[in-house]
């Protein structure tokens, strides 16, 4: 069958079968690979469709963080402690590298939260974080592994911290600690009005994990590698059939039409 | 055109293309419909449909393969019936016509 294979004939068609397989594994993955972007927009959608709730219905202060958790938009009311605000660097924002300024929120019900309040490249114009009681939506991330914190000062008046690192905040920080942190979205105070973050910019929370796959797409996916798999049988097959073919030619005693062929 | 060796197999995959070719045929036209739907009138009835559609395309190959091995086809006539599936109407037309030819052949070796 390989003599076969090797003819001019089925040599050329299996060139045409190389180009198929590899156009068709191409566009599989394309289509995977857009399975996959539209799975993950689906998800950040759910998760931004769905309701802004409670803080404390969510997870409570040293509570393990929740598995669902990740960019639920939650709700809570209180106050920044007056000090302990923390800068996080480097963090990147639009190209842009920077610092996050985290402040100790404490809530009406006696928890800490680490609230992102913005991004900024000047860590020299971070204000002192507002006063007074406001209620605060963000949306939840559990804590981040440790980093070490960067060795030159860049002339801040608040401490620059590696990563929002929960088992360090702890000890600077009064109170019960969540086990988490919100990325701001909207602080509101007293009268309704928002709190302006400037000369902070709001950092968007990040898109959630990998969850979710357009299961349509990833079905085209399948089938683009099912139809290169058939093309190959299908060379496969006729190479088979022409060496039969030639064997037959090659020896003209009856043989039963069952058999196979072996080389 | 090699003469078919297997008569009684032949048939099998005859009547198992013209199945296939009868639903893929049908599954087109309501593919049609999906799509004027879709980009014309932004009606999302039908957009499950295109996904299985695909698979039954792919049944239609495999049909179309396994009655051209079998009647001794060209890849060039194996390649031409597979893409017929893909025109509406056309996928009926060819069904006629490939079924008129291999049930003349069929005749024909059998009688022998």
């Amino acid at each position: 069958m390989l003599r076969t294979a090797l003819k001019p004939r089925w040599l050329g068609l299996f060139a045409v079968l190389v180009a198929i397989l590899v156009s068709f594994t191409w566009l599989g993955l394309w289509q995977l690979d857009v399975a996959k972007s539209k799975g993950r927009a689906e998800a950040v959608e759910s998760a931004s469709a769905r309701p802004v709730v409670d803080l404390t219905t969510v997870v409570r202060p040293h509570e393990q963080f929740p598995e669902d958790g990740s960019g639920r938009r939650v709700r809570a009311t209180g106050s920044y402690a007056a000090d302990g605000q923390v800068l996080v660097t480097p963090r990147r924002l639009d190209g842009r590298t920077g610092y996050w300024v985290v402040a100790p929120f404490v809530t009406d019900t006696g928890g800490t939260l680490a609230v992102v309040r913005g991004f900024t490249t000047d860590p020299g114009a971070v204000l002192p974080p507002p006063g007074g009681a406001f209620t605060l939506v963000g949306s939840l991330a559990p804590g981040e592994s440790p980093a070490p914190a960067p060795a030159a000062s860049s002339g801040a008046a608040d401490p620059v911290l590696g990563s929002i690192d929960l088992a360090v905040l702890v000890n600077r920080w009064h109170g019960d600690l969540y086990n988490a942190f919100a990325f701001a979205l909207e602080e509101r105070g007293a009268g309704g009005a928002q709190l302006d973050p400037a000369p902070l910019e709001r950092v968007p929370p990040p898109a959630v994990g990998e969850a979710g796959l357009s299961w349509r797409n990833a079905a085209y996916a399948l089938q683009w590698w099912i139809f290169a798999a058939f093309a190959a049988y299908m060379w496969f097959r006729m190479v088979r059939d022409d060496a039969e073919h030639d064997r037959r030619e090659a020896e003209p005693v009856r043989v039963p039409a069952k058999e196979k062929s072996s080389t | 055109m090699n003469e078919i060796r297997d008569p009684q197999a032949a048939h099998k995959a005859l009547t198992f293309f013209k199945v296939m070719a009868f639903i893929v045929g049908v599954g087109l036209l309501v593919l049609v419909t999906e799509m004027v739907l879709r980009y014309g009138f932004d009606n999302h009835a039908l957009d499950w449909w295109p996904q299985p559609h695909g698979f039954i395309y792919m049944l239609y190959l495999v049909a179309t393969a396994n009655l051209g091995f079998k009647v001794g086809w060209g890849l060039g006539k194996m390649v031409l019936v597979m893409l017929a599936g893909c025109v509406p109407f056309l996928s009926f037309v060819v069904e006629r016509t490939v079924a008129r030819e291999v049930e003349g052949r069929l005749e024909g070796s059998l009688a022998l």
